[in-house]
Protein backbone atom coordinates (compact mmCIF):
# COMPACT_ATOMS: atom_id res chain seq x y z
CA UNK A 1 0.00 0.00 0.00
CA UNK A 2 2.96 2.39 0.89
CA UNK A 3 4.39 1.95 -2.31
CA UNK A 4 1.59 2.52 -4.09
CA UNK A 5 0.99 5.96 -2.16
CA UNK A 6 4.48 6.88 -3.34
CA UNK A 7 4.01 5.69 -6.74
CA UNK A 8 0.78 7.58 -7.07
CA UNK A 9 2.96 10.79 -5.63
CA UNK A 10 5.82 10.25 -8.23
CA UNK A 11 3.27 9.85 -11.04
CA UNK A 12 1.23 13.06 -9.82
CA UNK A 13 4.46 15.66 -9.37
CA UNK A 14 5.64 14.24 -12.86
CA UNK A 15 2.24 14.53 -14.55
CA UNK A 16 2.48 18.10 -13.04
CA UNK A 17 6.21 18.99 -14.45
CA UNK A 18 4.93 17.27 -17.84
CA UNK A 19 1.86 19.50 -17.91
CA UNK A 20 3.92 22.51 -16.73
CA UNK A 21 6.51 21.94 -19.88
CA UNK A 22 3.40 21.22 -22.47
CA UNK A 23 1.72 24.53 -21.77
CA UNK A 24 4.73 26.70 -21.79
CA UNK A 25 5.71 25.07 -24.81
CA UNK A 26 2.12 25.10 -26.53
CA UNK A 27 1.88 28.95 -25.82
CA UNK A 28 5.22 30.67 -25.81
CA UNK A 29 6.20 32.85 -28.48
CA UNK A 30 6.29 31.03 -32.02
CA UNK A 31 8.72 33.68 -33.27
CA UNK A 32 7.33 32.65 -36.90
CA UNK A 33 8.29 36.32 -38.43
CA UNK A 34 11.79 36.31 -37.21
CA UNK A 35 12.76 32.50 -38.33
CA UNK A 36 10.36 32.76 -41.64
CA UNK A 37 12.29 36.35 -42.25
CA UNK A 38 15.75 35.29 -41.51
CA UNK A 39 15.49 32.14 -43.75
CA UNK A 40 14.00 34.12 -46.71
CA UNK A 41 16.90 36.76 -46.03
CA UNK A 42 19.83 34.11 -45.63
CA UNK A 43 17.92 32.10 -48.80
CA UNK A 44 17.80 35.57 -50.70
CA UNK A 45 21.51 36.56 -50.28
CA UNK A 46 23.51 34.11 -50.13
CA UNK A 47 21.79 32.06 -53.54
CA UNK A 48 22.61 35.33 -54.79
CA UNK A 49 26.50 35.29 -53.93
CA UNK A 50 26.51 31.52 -55.16
CA UNK A 51 25.01 32.74 -58.46
CA UNK A 52 27.11 35.26 -58.86
CA UNK A 53 30.15 33.44 -58.09
CA UNK A 54 29.50 30.29 -59.94
CA UNK A 55 28.04 32.29 -63.33
CA UNK A 56 31.42 34.08 -63.23
CA UNK A 57 33.64 30.84 -62.62
CA UNK A 58 31.44 29.15 -65.67
CA UNK A 59 32.54 32.12 -67.80
CA UNK A 60 28.89 33.79 -68.34
CA UNK A 61 28.64 35.94 -65.25
CA UNK A 62 25.30 36.89 -63.67
CA UNK A 63 25.67 40.35 -62.16
CA UNK A 64 23.22 40.42 -59.96
CA UNK A 65 25.28 43.25 -57.94
CA UNK A 66 27.83 45.15 -59.28
CA UNK A 67 31.02 43.99 -58.39
CA UNK A 68 33.60 46.99 -59.81
CA UNK A 69 32.08 49.83 -58.07
CA UNK A 70 31.45 48.13 -55.25
CA UNK A 71 35.35 47.19 -54.27
CA UNK A 72 36.06 50.52 -55.82
CA UNK A 73 34.26 51.96 -52.69
CA UNK A 74 35.55 49.28 -50.18
CA UNK A 75 39.54 50.04 -51.53
CA UNK A 76 38.92 53.99 -50.97
CA UNK A 77 36.97 53.97 -47.58
CA UNK A 78 38.88 53.17 -44.43
CA UNK A 79 37.64 51.62 -41.47
CA UNK A 80 37.91 55.00 -39.34
CA UNK A 81 35.16 56.52 -42.30
CA UNK A 82 31.76 57.48 -41.17
CA UNK A 83 29.67 55.56 -43.34
CA UNK A 84 31.76 52.25 -42.88
CA UNK A 85 31.26 52.64 -38.80
CA UNK A 86 27.41 52.84 -39.60
CA UNK A 87 27.02 50.11 -41.55
CA UNK A 88 29.33 48.12 -38.73
CA UNK A 89 26.97 49.82 -36.34
CA UNK A 90 23.63 48.92 -37.68
CA UNK A 91 25.47 45.04 -38.64
CA UNK A 92 26.00 44.71 -35.17
CA UNK A 93 22.86 45.93 -33.80
CA UNK A 94 21.03 43.42 -36.67
CA UNK A 95 23.05 40.88 -34.63
CA UNK A 96 21.87 41.61 -31.97
CA UNK A 97 18.68 41.88 -32.21
CA UNK A 98 18.28 38.07 -34.07
CA UNK A 99 19.80 36.95 -31.08
CA UNK A 100 17.60 38.83 -28.39
CA UNK A 101 14.58 37.38 -30.51
CA UNK A 102 15.27 33.93 -29.79
CA UNK A 103 15.27 34.42 -26.27
CA UNK A 104 11.74 32.37 -24.94
CA UNK A 105 9.39 35.15 -24.85
CA UNK A 106 6.06 35.60 -22.68
CA UNK A 107 3.60 33.08 -22.86
CA UNK A 108 0.81 34.41 -25.17
CA UNK A 109 -1.36 33.43 -22.49
CA UNK A 110 -1.28 32.38 -19.01
CA UNK A 111 -1.65 28.43 -18.70
CA UNK A 112 -3.34 27.01 -16.22
CA UNK A 113 -2.95 24.42 -13.76
CA UNK A 114 -3.39 20.79 -15.17
CA UNK A 115 -2.17 16.72 -14.25
CA UNK A 116 -2.49 15.78 -17.85
CA UNK A 117 0.94 15.82 -19.24
CA UNK A 118 -0.45 16.12 -22.90
CA UNK A 119 -2.96 18.58 -22.19
CA UNK A 120 -2.33 22.49 -21.72
CA UNK A 121 -4.69 25.16 -21.17
CA UNK A 122 -4.58 28.75 -20.82
CA UNK A 123 -6.64 32.04 -20.88
CA UNK A 124 -5.06 35.12 -22.60
CA UNK A 125 -3.87 38.03 -20.22
CA UNK A 126 -6.51 40.43 -21.99
CA UNK A 127 -9.26 37.86 -20.58
CA UNK A 128 -7.29 37.86 -17.49
CA UNK A 129 -7.11 41.61 -16.67
CA UNK A 130 -10.53 42.55 -17.59
CA UNK A 131 -12.26 39.56 -15.65
CA UNK A 132 -10.07 40.38 -12.65
CA UNK A 133 -11.12 44.44 -13.18
CA UNK A 134 -14.77 43.35 -13.08
CA UNK A 135 -14.19 41.53 -10.06
CA UNK A 136 -12.59 44.98 -8.40
CA UNK A 137 -15.59 46.85 -9.61
CA UNK A 138 -18.28 44.19 -7.90
CA UNK A 139 -16.72 45.32 -4.32
CA UNK A 140 -19.09 48.44 -3.19
CA UNK A 141 -17.85 52.05 -3.49
CA UNK A 142 -15.11 50.79 -6.20
CA UNK A 143 -16.10 53.22 -9.38
CA UNK A 144 -12.44 52.38 -11.61
CA UNK A 145 -9.84 49.41 -11.29
CA UNK A 146 -7.72 48.77 -13.75
CA UNK A 147 -5.44 45.39 -13.65
CA UNK A 148 -1.92 44.51 -14.85
CA UNK A 149 0.06 41.50 -14.46
CA UNK A 150 3.18 42.26 -13.48
CA UNK A 151 6.77 40.05 -13.02
CA UNK A 152 8.85 37.44 -14.61
CA UNK A 153 9.62 35.94 -11.60
CA UNK A 154 8.16 37.91 -8.41
CA UNK A 155 4.72 37.39 -10.80
CA UNK A 156 2.10 39.60 -9.37
CA UNK A 157 -1.71 41.14 -10.32
CA UNK A 158 -1.55 44.99 -9.47
CA UNK A 159 -4.66 46.62 -9.23
CA UNK A 160 -5.25 50.06 -9.01
CA UNK A 161 -8.83 51.11 -7.91
CA UNK A 162 -10.50 54.39 -6.85
CA UNK A 163 -13.14 54.96 -4.49
CA UNK A 164 -15.43 58.16 -4.45
CA UNK A 165 -15.80 57.94 -0.69
CA UNK A 166 -13.64 59.85 1.92
CA UNK A 167 -12.73 57.08 4.28
CA UNK A 168 -11.78 54.16 2.02
CA UNK A 169 -11.41 51.90 5.48
CA UNK A 170 -11.18 48.08 4.53
CA UNK A 171 -11.99 48.93 0.80
CA UNK A 172 -8.39 47.47 -0.67
CA UNK A 173 -8.99 44.36 1.85
CA UNK A 174 -12.09 43.84 0.41
CA UNK A 175 -10.84 44.54 -3.16
CA UNK A 176 -7.46 42.12 -3.10
CA UNK A 177 -10.48 39.43 -1.45
CA UNK A 178 -12.54 39.91 -4.17
CA UNK A 179 -9.67 39.56 -7.10
CA UNK A 180 -7.53 36.57 -5.16
CA UNK A 181 -10.97 34.95 -5.03
CA UNK A 182 -11.67 35.43 -9.17
CA UNK A 183 -8.02 34.51 -9.62
CA UNK A 184 -8.01 31.25 -7.87
CA UNK A 185 -11.12 30.28 -9.82
CA UNK A 186 -8.54 30.37 -12.62
CA UNK A 187 -5.99 27.87 -10.67
CA UNK A 188 -3.24 29.14 -12.82
CA UNK A 189 -0.02 27.45 -12.97
CA UNK A 190 1.76 30.28 -12.25
CA UNK A 191 0.06 31.33 -9.03
CA UNK A 192 0.88 35.61 -9.14
CA UNK A 193 0.28 37.82 -5.52
CA UNK A 194 -2.45 40.55 -5.21
CA UNK A 195 -1.02 44.18 -5.05
CA UNK A 196 -3.89 46.63 -4.54
CA UNK A 197 -3.24 50.21 -5.01
CA UNK A 198 -6.04 52.22 -3.39
CA UNK A 199 -7.12 55.79 -4.35
CA UNK A 200 -10.05 57.72 -2.61
CA UNK A 201 -11.34 61.27 -2.77
CA UNK A 202 -9.25 63.95 -0.31
CA UNK A 203 -11.41 67.05 -0.54
CA UNK B 1 4.80 1.56 -12.44
CA UNK B 2 4.95 3.29 -15.94
CA UNK B 3 5.58 7.15 -16.57
CA UNK B 4 5.06 8.39 -19.67
CA UNK B 5 7.38 10.68 -20.78
CA UNK B 6 6.12 12.61 -24.14
CA UNK B 7 7.33 15.44 -25.58
CA UNK B 8 5.52 18.44 -26.51
CA UNK B 9 4.32 18.86 -29.98
CA UNK B 10 6.67 22.09 -30.27
CA UNK B 11 9.67 20.92 -28.55
CA UNK B 12 11.64 20.19 -31.71
CA UNK B 13 9.84 22.69 -33.85
CA UNK B 14 12.06 25.20 -35.35
CA UNK B 15 14.99 24.35 -33.83
CA UNK B 16 17.52 23.85 -36.80
CA UNK B 17 16.09 27.24 -37.65
CA UNK B 18 16.00 28.73 -34.08
CA UNK B 19 19.98 27.55 -34.82
CA UNK B 20 20.95 29.31 -38.03
CA UNK B 21 19.78 32.66 -36.81
CA UNK B 22 21.83 31.61 -33.87
CA UNK B 23 24.97 31.52 -36.09
CA UNK B 24 23.59 34.10 -37.98
CA UNK B 25 22.93 36.78 -35.15
CA UNK B 26 26.34 36.00 -33.18
CA UNK B 27 27.97 36.29 -37.03
CA UNK B 28 26.51 39.52 -37.31
CA UNK B 29 27.25 40.89 -33.82
CA UNK B 30 31.32 39.42 -34.11
CA UNK B 31 31.75 41.28 -37.24
CA UNK B 32 30.16 44.07 -36.98
CA UNK B 33 31.62 44.93 -33.29
CA UNK B 34 35.31 44.05 -35.32
CA UNK B 35 34.48 46.37 -37.82
CA UNK B 36 33.37 48.86 -34.91
CA UNK B 37 36.18 47.83 -32.75
CA UNK B 38 38.98 48.51 -36.16
CA UNK B 39 37.04 51.69 -36.86
CA UNK B 40 37.31 53.69 -33.51
CA UNK B 41 41.10 52.31 -33.18
CA UNK B 42 41.06 49.55 -30.86
CA UNK B 43 43.74 47.47 -33.19
CA UNK B 44 45.68 50.71 -33.53
CA UNK B 45 45.39 54.06 -35.16
CA UNK B 46 47.73 51.95 -38.51
CA UNK B 47 44.39 49.25 -38.85
CA UNK B 48 41.59 52.43 -38.20
CA UNK B 49 43.07 53.97 -41.42
CA UNK B 50 43.44 51.17 -43.59
CA UNK B 51 41.27 50.21 -46.60
CA UNK B 52 38.43 48.12 -45.97
CA UNK B 53 39.18 46.21 -49.35
CA UNK B 54 43.03 46.38 -48.69
CA UNK B 55 45.66 45.49 -51.15
CA UNK B 56 47.21 42.83 -49.20
CA UNK B 57 43.44 41.09 -49.50
CA UNK B 58 43.33 41.56 -52.97
CA UNK B 59 46.38 39.53 -53.36
CA UNK B 60 45.10 36.85 -51.10
CA UNK B 61 42.36 36.15 -53.32
CA UNK B 62 44.24 36.27 -56.46
CA UNK B 63 46.77 34.18 -55.29
CA UNK B 64 44.41 31.36 -54.08
CA UNK B 65 42.91 29.91 -56.61
CA UNK B 66 40.62 28.04 -54.04
CA UNK B 67 38.68 31.58 -52.62
CA UNK B 68 35.89 31.79 -55.10
CA UNK B 69 34.41 27.95 -55.52
CA UNK B 70 34.76 27.93 -51.57
CA UNK B 71 32.77 31.19 -51.46
CA UNK B 72 30.19 29.63 -54.04
CA UNK B 73 30.26 26.39 -52.22
CA UNK B 74 29.82 27.98 -48.99
CA UNK B 75 26.61 30.50 -50.12
CA UNK B 76 25.01 27.62 -51.37
CA UNK B 77 25.06 25.37 -48.63
CA UNK B 78 23.69 28.71 -46.73
CA UNK B 79 21.18 29.29 -49.21
CA UNK B 80 19.83 25.88 -49.01
CA UNK B 81 19.77 25.70 -45.05
CA UNK B 82 17.83 28.84 -45.93
CA UNK B 83 15.17 27.34 -47.75
CA UNK B 84 14.85 24.62 -45.67
CA UNK B 85 14.33 26.33 -42.45
CA UNK B 86 11.92 28.66 -44.45
CA UNK B 87 10.12 25.42 -45.64
CA UNK B 88 9.81 24.19 -41.89
CA UNK B 89 8.86 27.03 -40.99
CA UNK B 90 6.05 27.52 -43.11
CA UNK B 91 5.15 23.78 -42.64
CA UNK B 92 4.96 24.19 -39.18
CA UNK B 93 2.58 27.15 -40.10
CA UNK B 94 0.29 25.06 -41.70
CA UNK B 95 0.42 22.24 -39.58
CA UNK B 96 -1.21 23.80 -36.52
CA UNK B 97 -3.81 24.74 -38.71
CA UNK B 98 -4.72 22.21 -41.04
CA UNK B 99 -4.21 18.33 -40.49
CA UNK B 100 -1.87 16.41 -42.14
CA UNK B 101 -3.95 12.71 -41.72
CA UNK B 102 -5.20 10.58 -43.78
CA UNK B 103 -9.16 10.68 -44.12
CA UNK B 104 -10.16 7.77 -42.34
CA UNK B 105 -8.44 9.66 -39.43
CA UNK B 106 -10.34 12.35 -39.73
CA UNK B 107 -13.53 11.08 -39.97
CA UNK B 108 -13.51 9.24 -36.49
CA UNK B 109 -11.78 12.21 -35.36
CA UNK B 110 -15.02 14.15 -36.54
CA UNK B 111 -17.47 11.57 -35.31
CA UNK B 112 -15.77 11.49 -31.60
CA UNK B 113 -15.37 14.94 -31.32
CA UNK B 114 -19.56 14.97 -30.87
CA UNK B 115 -19.37 13.65 -27.45
CA UNK B 116 -16.26 15.79 -26.63
CA UNK B 117 -18.40 18.96 -27.53
CA UNK B 118 -21.30 17.51 -25.46
CA UNK B 119 -19.43 16.63 -22.66
CA UNK B 120 -17.61 19.99 -22.17
CA UNK B 121 -20.70 21.56 -23.34
CA UNK B 122 -22.47 20.70 -20.35
CA UNK B 123 -20.27 21.73 -17.65
CA UNK B 124 -20.77 25.12 -15.70
CA UNK B 125 -20.43 28.15 -17.42
CA UNK B 126 -19.10 26.73 -20.67
CA UNK B 127 -21.63 28.18 -23.39
CA UNK B 128 -19.74 26.97 -26.92
CA UNK B 129 -16.71 25.07 -27.58
CA UNK B 130 -14.72 24.15 -30.95
CA UNK B 131 -12.25 21.54 -31.79
CA UNK B 132 -9.89 21.31 -34.43
CA UNK B 133 -7.79 17.98 -35.61
CA UNK B 134 -4.50 19.33 -36.94
CA UNK B 135 -0.74 18.34 -36.85
CA UNK B 136 0.44 15.03 -38.58
CA UNK B 137 -0.23 11.29 -37.28
CA UNK B 138 3.04 11.31 -35.54
CA UNK B 139 2.37 14.56 -33.96
CA UNK B 140 -1.64 14.91 -33.58
CA UNK B 141 -2.71 18.30 -32.26
CA UNK B 142 -6.34 18.95 -30.76
CA UNK B 143 -7.02 22.53 -30.61
CA UNK B 144 -9.89 23.31 -28.62
CA UNK B 145 -11.58 26.53 -27.47
CA UNK B 146 -14.16 26.83 -24.87
CA UNK B 147 -16.19 30.36 -24.76
CA UNK B 148 -16.88 30.55 -21.07
CA UNK B 149 -19.91 33.23 -19.42
CA UNK B 150 -18.01 36.00 -17.52
CA UNK B 151 -18.19 34.48 -14.22
CA UNK B 152 -16.88 30.78 -14.94
CA UNK B 153 -14.28 29.44 -13.80
CA UNK B 154 -12.22 28.33 -16.41
CA UNK B 155 -9.94 26.04 -13.93
CA UNK B 156 -12.74 23.84 -12.90
CA UNK B 157 -13.60 22.89 -16.18
CA UNK B 158 -9.72 22.50 -17.15
CA UNK B 159 -9.91 19.73 -14.28
CA UNK B 160 -12.76 18.25 -15.41
CA UNK B 161 -11.80 18.41 -19.28
CA UNK B 162 -8.14 16.87 -18.46
CA UNK B 163 -9.79 14.20 -16.01
CA UNK B 164 -12.24 12.13 -18.52
CA UNK B 165 -13.51 13.94 -21.59
CA UNK B 166 -9.80 14.38 -23.06
CA UNK B 167 -9.14 10.57 -22.28
CA UNK B 168 -11.74 9.57 -23.63
CA UNK B 169 -11.47 11.37 -27.21
CA UNK B 170 -7.86 10.00 -27.25
CA UNK B 171 -9.28 6.23 -26.44
CA UNK B 172 -11.84 6.55 -29.21
CA UNK B 173 -9.23 7.82 -31.55
CA UNK B 174 -6.25 5.15 -30.55
CA UNK B 175 -4.26 8.14 -30.46
CA UNK B 176 -2.49 8.25 -26.89
CA UNK B 177 -0.41 10.70 -27.85
CA UNK B 178 -2.75 13.28 -29.04
CA UNK B 179 -1.65 16.76 -27.45
CA UNK B 180 -4.69 18.87 -26.64
CA UNK B 181 -4.08 22.89 -26.47
CA UNK B 182 -7.29 24.79 -24.97
CA UNK B 183 -7.61 27.87 -25.00
CA UNK B 184 -10.22 29.70 -23.00
CA UNK B 185 -11.96 32.77 -23.83
CA UNK B 186 -14.06 34.44 -21.30
CA UNK B 187 -17.27 36.58 -22.49
CA UNK B 188 -17.13 40.72 -21.58
CA UNK B 189 -19.82 40.82 -18.89
CA UNK B 190 -20.02 44.80 -20.55
CA UNK B 191 -20.48 43.96 -23.83
CA UNK B 192 -23.97 44.40 -25.50
CA UNK B 193 -23.76 42.33 -27.81
CA UNK B 194 -22.80 39.26 -25.91
CA UNK B 195 -25.58 37.25 -25.77
CA UNK B 196 -25.82 34.61 -23.18
CA UNK B 197 -26.83 31.62 -23.71
CA UNK B 198 -30.59 29.91 -23.26
CA UNK B 199 -29.45 27.93 -19.80
CA UNK B 200 -27.85 31.85 -18.61
CA UNK B 201 -31.26 33.01 -19.29
CA UNK B 202 -33.66 30.64 -17.73
CA UNK B 203 -31.21 29.96 -14.38
CA UNK B 204 -31.92 33.85 -14.04
CA UNK B 205 -35.46 33.96 -15.08
CA UNK B 206 -35.94 31.55 -12.74
CA UNK B 207 -33.49 30.63 -10.12
CA UNK B 208 -34.55 27.82 -7.94
CA UNK B 209 -36.30 25.63 -10.82
CA UNK B 210 -35.85 22.31 -10.63
CA UNK B 211 -34.46 21.37 -14.45
CA UNK B 212 -34.22 18.76 -16.81
CA UNK B 213 -31.33 17.43 -17.92
CA UNK B 214 -30.58 18.74 -21.31
CA UNK B 215 -30.39 15.57 -23.89
CA UNK B 216 -28.50 14.72 -26.82
CA UNK B 217 -30.85 16.54 -29.02
CA UNK B 218 -32.05 19.00 -26.75
CA UNK B 219 -31.21 22.80 -27.17
CA UNK B 220 -27.73 22.39 -25.81
CA UNK B 221 -25.27 25.25 -25.94
CA UNK B 222 -23.98 26.64 -29.52
CA UNK B 223 -21.62 24.21 -30.37
CA UNK B 224 -19.12 23.83 -33.69
CA UNK B 225 -17.35 20.71 -35.03
CA UNK B 226 -14.04 20.92 -36.96
CA UNK B 227 -12.24 18.10 -36.42
CA UNK B 228 -10.46 17.33 -39.64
Amino acid sequence: MGETLVHDLIEETHARQQSRRTALAEFRPRRVLLLGGTGLLLAVAAGGTAVQVLSTMVGTPIRIVPVGPVAHALRRAAWHDGPVLAVAGAVAVAGALLLLGLVPGRPRREPLRGTDGRLAGGVSRRDLRRVLADAALDVPGVDRARVRLRGGFRRRVVVRAATRYRNPANCADLVRQAVRARLDGFDLMRDRRVVVRLSWRDD
Amino acid sequence: MRLVTARGAGDSKGLGMRIMVGLTGLLLLGGGTLALCAGFGAFGPAAAGTAVLSPAAGRYIADHDWFWPLVGAVAEVVALAGLVGLGGVVRDGVRRRRPGMDGATRMHARAASGDLVRDVSRLPGVRSVRVRLTGTASRPRLAVTVECASDARPGDVHAVLGGGPVARFRDALGMQTLLVAVRYRLADAADPLDIPSDDDVEAALVPHARRRPVGDGGPGSVTERDAG
